[in-house]
């Protein structure tokens, strides 16, 4: 009996996840014999199906709206058709990364100030222009006040709750605890009035408003305590798409930060400084955030939102 | 995050397998548990998972109890959120801790080995008798109170050639979610490995069947094998995140980064990354993180690194003392269980078996699941 590794190993011989769901209507072909005789089952399966998986069965779901808007007649695509359809999710770059005490490959942020200059750089090319900035959605909260919690923070942070002396750290957490407690509505980086759109650039700042975000189709999550914050833009890009699609009122397109690490990415080039891996990772995130707009963009002309 | 608090070192069972010590066995007072739910709120105030565990938990039935009527009271002064889960023998579960489970949402698991040769051969009471009868009594009384509990099974090698049998007799039982671990710390030979394999295929063949005959089942280590590919990048979240998703209290208030650590919950205080009172020891509990993060040498060139279970602290801990250095059983049972649980999945997609669609690739699976057996 001993460890040892192996070489290769092929790779099985049924897809993954994302691949098999981005097969258009593949859940409801296979449905079980004992479910199909279940009309709750059916009801419940035929809303998830309609409420779409990812982006990918998503954007053939709009597909699916286009057309049967497009037989309607075109007059239907006017400024509202925006409201009928919703972008899904570009996927450029994985979004993924950590910060922290014990974080060796740290990714390079895309700050708000560059991501607008490409965004509406791009999008200006298409036509599309954005007449108001940090434009709020009244109705969408990136997070809820918490009225009981503040007041619980606030009498331990003045010595109610407690009889105890509080250091000045545990002053400082309990001012963090009450601060993240207070309500905050999500604001819209960039909207057109005219015809009622916007876009939203998750960058690192805003990630933990998002990710913390409750959509009804989020399991349980832990929560987790650590001196490493870890980065999943793309599923919080994912998130918040969900939220602004469900509320319908705003639609919106939602980009990510592509967070490129600095070393996974150079990881062979070892002889290269900070500096220029820093700007190397810098432009290959840039480029990435640009290949999702220009993603956007296609689809925004093929569904006609253009008008053209 | 996740709490295990370790209410008492003491059992009324003394299975030959079992790490938790015989000396020194130690219990959790009310004062400490009280400050672990202060530790744990504060951590983690919008969802507290507490996990009551052992030795055997019900022997400290009171202070469970007691802990969920304090988590109430914390509940509605603070609104802090909890659940609750039990993992027990069995000896002392009845209706009236199944009915307070029922009431306050205390998920209860149970611990049997599966047909009488399997579990009597390890799991005795403490005049050496074995306890298949008794369990599975309270198997019987657990279902009828919690249709989806899990059972917690643990193979051993003198038992091995019983894995299938046990499996096939545990849900025939009734239950839904088999969660199967290897006693990897037991004297394995290549001898066992044969068997393994051998039960393996049987169990492949049973899942099969049964994913075809559409019926309804969790048998973890089929299931965790399949994910591993067909979540790919996100089963990377299920691996080690030793001390900072879950946590250990021992008896008196010590922080662990993991179960297998606290043993009696006093000898192994090098282990511990602080203290219920006082917090988190910063410097300890990320030397321990930083060092589960690292990868065994000979799994770092593996063809089945990311996919393998190479990255549980615990258990490498337990079996070499090392948090990143996998045992050889480990290795061997990993080659052996990889190989016959993708041919399995394969057949079954190729065959395009509604249930194994279903379980597998729909996000929603648990839902519809749940719908359908409550209908
Ligand atoms: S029931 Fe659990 S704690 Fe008790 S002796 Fe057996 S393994 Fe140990
Ligand atoms: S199969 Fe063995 S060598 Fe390969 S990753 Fe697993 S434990 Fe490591």
């Amino acid at each position: 009996m001993k460890r040892k590794r192996i070489k290769y190993y092929k790779v099985p011989l049924y897809n993954a996840q994302k691949e098999f769901l981005a097969k258009k209507d593949v859940l409801g072909k296979y449905i079980p014999v004992s479910w199909s005789k279940n009309s709750v089952i059916t009801a419940v399966l035929s809303a998830i199906l309609i409420g779409g998986y990812g982006s990918k069965l998503d954007a053939q779901l709009n597909d699916n709206v286009k057309k049967e808007d497009l037989k309607e007649g075109k007059k239907q695509l006017d400024q509202n058709k925006a409201v009928n359809l919703f972008p899904p999710l570009f996927e450029h770059g994985e979004g993924k990364g950590a910060i922290g005490c014990i974080v060796t490959a740290p990714p390079v942020f895309i700050s708000e100030a560059d991501a607008r200059e490409i965004i509406e750089e791009e999008c200006r090319k298409a036509g599309l222009t954005f007449d108001k900035h940090d434009f709020e959605v009244k109705d969408v909260a990136v997070r809820e006040r918490n009225e009981r919690l503040i007041e619980v923070y606030v009498n331990e942070k003045e010595g109610k709750e407690k009889n105890k002396k509080l250091t000045e750290e545990d002053k400082k957490r309990l001012e963090w605890y009450i601060e993240r407690m207070q309500g905050k509505m999500l604001k819209l980086d960039g909207y057109n009035s005219k015809i009622g759109f916007g876009y939203e650039f998750i960058s690192n700042e805003e990630y933990n408003d998002v990710d913390s975000m409750r959509d009804e189709n989020d399991k349980l999550d832990l929560v987790e305590m650590s001196t490493v914050t870890e980065f999943n833009m793309k599923k919080a890009g994912q998130k918040l798409r969900n939220v602004l699609r469900k509320n319908g009122k705003f639609p919106s397109v939602v980009f990510y930060d592509p967070l490129v690490n600095m070393l996974d990415d150079l990881g062979v080039k070892k002889d290269l400084s900070w500096a220029d891996r820093r700007k190397i990772t810098g432009e290959k995130s840039r480029n990435l955030l640009r290949a999702q707009v220009l993603d956007f963009i296609d689809w925004y002309k093929t569904n006609n939102l253009d008008g053209k | 995050m996740h709490f295990t608090l370790h209410v008492t070192a003491d059992c009324n069972m003394r299975c030959s397998y079992c790490y938790s010590p015989l000396k020194n066995r130690s219990e959790m007072s009310d004062e400490t548990l009280s400050n672990t739910l202060d530790f744990a709120s504060t951590l983690s105030p919008e969802n507290t998972g507490i996990i009551f565990f052992g030795g055997e938990p019900l022997l400290k039935r009171k202070l469970i109890e007691y802990a969920v009527d304090e988590c109430k009271k914390r509940k509605d002064k603070h609104g802090y959120n909890y659940h609750f889960k039990i993992t027990t023998n069995g000896m002392l579960l009845d209706d009236c801790f199944l009915e307070f489970a029922e009431v306050n949402r205390v998920i209860v698991a149970l611990s049997f080995d599966g047909v009488k040769n399997a579990h009597d051969a390890c799991r005795s009471d403490l005049a050496g008798s074995g306890t298949f009868e008794k369990t599975k009594e309270a198997a019987i009384l657990l279902l009828k109170y919690q249709p989806f509990a899990s059972v917690l099974m643990t193979l051993n090698p003198e038992t091995i050639e019983y894995y299938f049998e046990s499996v096939e007799f545990l849900h025939k039982l009734g239950f839904r979610y088999i969660i199967a671990s290897m006693n990897y710390a037991g004297s394995w030979q290549d001898k066992h490995l044969k068997v393994l394999k051998r039960e393996y295929k049987k169990l492949a063949a049973w899942y099969e069947r049964s994913t075809i005959a559409e019926k309804k089942f969790y048998f973890s280590p089929f299931e965790m094998k399949i994910a591993s590919h067909i979540k790919g990048e996100e089963y990377k979240c299920f691996r080690c995140a030793l001390g900072k998703k879950q946590v250990s209290i021992g008896p008196d208030g010590t922080i662990y980064p993991c179960v297998q650590f606290v043993k009696d919950g006093i000898s192994n205080k090098d282990y511990s990354i602080g203290h219920v009172k006082t917090g988190f020891d910063g410097n300890k509990r990320n030397k321990f993180y930083k060092l589960s993060q690292k990868t065994d040498d000979e799994c770092e060139k593996c063809a089945l690194k990311v996919r393998c279970n190479n990255s549980c602290s615990c258990l490498n801990w337990q079996t070499t003392g090392k948090f990143h250095k996998v045992s050889d059983f480990l290795c061997e049972h990993e080659r052996i269980l990889f190989p016959i649980v993708d041919k399995t999945a394969e057949k079954l997609y190729r065959l395009k078996t509604p249930m194994f669609i279903q379980k597998h690739y729909n996000p929603e699976y648990p839902l519809l699941s749940l719908i359908d057996e409550s209908l």
